[in-house]
């Protein structure tokens, strides 16, 4: 069985990638999935402020993954401040705004 | 008539290899020492029948020079690997490797790089480590979406690490990773390549037993080829040697392995080079 020699940035999955072939600067050097490459880059476009929260959310929908519903368990702690910053996104805050009743409490 | 048969070595001036089908300069040496030419032959004895030597034959004359290149050169490093220098450019980058250690300072979160780091999009750099005061590595942090306790977070565009939280004040940090860079150079030495012949070309500066003539001796070989087998060391007083093997050329008619040439004049300024 070839050595789980990597840790995956978005999930934190340990699995296998040749050493060899990081030279080739691929994605298979930091994430167990093209999936979870692709999602890592979106949430760093995030944080790095070149995707709105709206766009991440959309983005990471085009993949698949409804950041809404997201189970956190799957995700490595790292990810979850950008995760709760896309679950807390303005359109969605105001699209779902709380009703208030008289007394303030919903 | 110019005829004279002892000179006085004063130095060797140039060392330079040319390609022998378009004449071109691959790589030249200025100052280098310890140049010497050898050859080297087997003689066959035939004896009679009570072993006294009847006849001798000198067979398989073979000719090798070596010297020391004074300083390092890394044209000389190409030739003796079979390949070029190269010179970066705004549309041929060279990879560098680069580093930085600093100490964190009170309520520092980012540092900046300064360069930009290339790699893996968004992983450019895959660790950075708590150094020792000697500067050796004793904490690993692995780069992640953000920054905790155990992990960096780093922005390559901007340069920017976000440091691992919760630093003590005055903690090292040290890090490795490679940029591109137009002003720099390169000699890749690669296991599939290796020298081919070349003509080569030695001058001596000379002068005659009177001390009256300064002249040139030149040697001429046109089937040098470089010796990959070479030790280069970097210590300031280091050279950087090299050899070269001297075959005939076979598809002469005189099969000549080398010529020496002494020209009664060369240029004043070809001298004092």
């Amino acid at each position: 069985m070839d050595a789980l020699n990597h840790t995956c940035i978005l999930c934190g999955t340990k699995y296998h990638a040749c050493d060899g072939c990081e030279k080739m600067r691929n994605w298979k050097s930091i994430a167990c999935s093209i999936s979870h490459y692709q999602q890592y880059t979106i949430l760093i476009n995030l944080r790095n402020k070149i995707f709105s929260e709206e766009t991440a959310y959309k983005e990471l929908l085009g993949l698949g993954v409804d950041v809404d519903t997201i189970n956190f368990e799957e995700y490595a702690d790292t990810t979850h401040s950008l995760i709760k910053q896309i679950q807390n996104r303005p359109s969605k805050t105001f699209k779902n705004k709380p009703k208030y009743n008289k007394k303030g409490a919903e | 008539m110019f005829n004279i048969s002892n000179l006085i070595n004063d130095k060797p001036l140039f060392i330079a290899g040319y390609s022998k089908s378009m004449g071109k300069c691959n790589w030249r040496l200025n100052n280098f020492s310890a140049w010497q030419v050898s050859a080297d032959g087997e003689i066959v004895t035939k004896t009679d029948n009570t072993g006294t030597a009847v006849a001798s034959f000198n067979r398989a004359k073979s000719v090798e020079m070596s010297g020391e290149s004074t300083f390092y050169n890394l044209d000389l490093l190409a030739a003796q690997n079979g390949t070029k220098k190269k010179v970066g450019s705004s549309d041929n980058k060279i990879i560098v490797p680069a580093y930085k250690v600093f100490d964190t300072t009170a309520e520092q979160t980012t540092v900046v790089l300064d360069y930009t780091p290339i790699g893996t999009s968004g992983a450019e750099i895959k660790y950075i480590y708590e150094y020792n005061l000697d500067n050796s590595p004793i904490k690993e942090f692995e780069i992640a979406a953000t920054a905790d306790a155990t992990h960096f977070a780093l922005d390559a565009e901007t340069k920017t690490i976000t440091l691992p939280t919760g630093l003590p004040v005055g903690t090292r940090i040290g890090l490795d990773y490679e940029r591109e860079s137009e002003d720099a150079i390169e000699v890749n030495v690669s296991a599939i390549e290796f020298p081919i012949p070349e003509k080569v070309i030695v001058a001596i500066k000379t002068q005659d037993t009177c001390g009256t003539k300064q002249s040139v001796l030149f040697y001429e070989f046109p089937n040098a080829q470089m010796t990959v087998s070479s030790s280069v060391s970097h210590g300031t007083e280091d050279t950087h040697p090299f050899s070269l093997t001297c075959a005939q050329d076979y598809c002469s008619l005189d099969k000549r392995l080398y010529r020496v040439v002494v020209p009664s004049e060369v240029p004043a300024d070809f001298i004092v080079v």
